[in-house]
């Protein structure tokens, strides 16, 4: 059952996703977004330019910020908005979760809309996304 | 630092056509595995008579343009010293395979912050319909200034 409006209360947590990075999925999100800038794909050229090896799209971890919003959601076509801060990059090898919060609900010429504070941390708690909002129509 | 007189800037209209497949590829890349995507079914019974694509796939057709901002020879950007600082998408309908969406992207503001040089980007996305699909805002960084 997808979530209902009437439901939902401030201060309630949306299931959080984790996962671990894999330069593979690096090379996945190139292919798939055409970002093909080396800093993604080389280690030897993440590490030359004082990366210390490759670094995940800021994009790509946006996407999985949307990815959560969606499992709880369902209905993809009910996001409205997402706006996030590319804080600090996820690397393969780092376990990263992402998280969101209900901090608002609101009905807006007759859209009931739920406002999210969205964000992703590493295992070591280097936060990825912060300044992050969701606003989804229920 | 950044000439101000650029904000206001337009580039190009971009022009990018809805694939399935490719769709399914960059949900499949963000771990988003909705039937919203792949099922057709689904998508059939939807509101939407077809499959959609992922939200977060407005980060390939909407910032297609930004590639003119970056490498714009009258801004002559320090890439290698340009990271995305912030990211917005708003989503006014749901985009499905087939659409045609052209993309008109233009420099919104030019601010300098410490040290560092910030260009705020805003694109706006319409379908062949001329909907507004999507809205764009972004931030891109320049560390030590261009």
């Amino acid at each position: 059952m997808a979530v209902a409006f009437d439901d939902v209360k401030v201060g309630d947590e949306i299931p959080s996703f984790s996962i671990q990075l894999d330069q593979m999925m690096l090379w996945m999100y190139s292919g798939a977004s055409g970002d093909f800038n080396p800093i993604h794909n080389d280690k030897e050229f993440g590490e030359k330019v004082g990366l210390g090896g490759t670094i995940a799209h800021g994009l790509s971890s946006m996407g999985r910020m949307q990815k959560t919003v969606v499992d709880w959601i369902e209905d993809p076509g009910k996001l409205k908005k997402l706006k996030v801060r590319f804080a600090a990059p996820a690397r393969p090898g780092d376990t990263v979760t992402f998280k969101g919060k209900v901090i608002d609900k609101k009905e807006e010429d007759g859209k009931k809309l739920v406002v999210l504070e969205v964000g992703a941390e590493t295992q070591d708690g280097v936060q990825v996304l912060t300044k992050g909002e969701a606003v989804v129509q229920l | 630092m950044i000439d101000h007189k650029f904000i206001g800037k337009e580039y190009p209209v971009t022009e990018y056509e809805i694939g399935r497949e490719k769709m399914k590829e960059y949900a499949s890349a963000i771990n988003d595995s909705s039937p919203y995507y792949f099922d057709r079914e689904v998508g059939k019974k939807s509101e939407y008579g077809d499959n959609i694509a992922p939200p977060n796939f407005a980060a390939v057709y909407s910032l297609l343009g930004c590639a003119n901002l970056f490498f714009d020879p009258e801004l002559a950007l320090n890439f290698a010293m340009l990271v995305h600082g912030e990211q917005e998408f708003e989503w006014l309908r749901p985009v499905k395979p087939g659409d045609v969406i052209t993309t008109t992207g233009k420099i919104v503001d030019i601010a300098e912050k410490g040290n560092n040089d910030v260009i705020s980007y805003e694109a706006e996305s319409k379908n062949q319909d001329g909907d507004v699909v999507t809205v764009a805002r972004a931030t891109f960084v320049i560390r030590g200034g261009n």
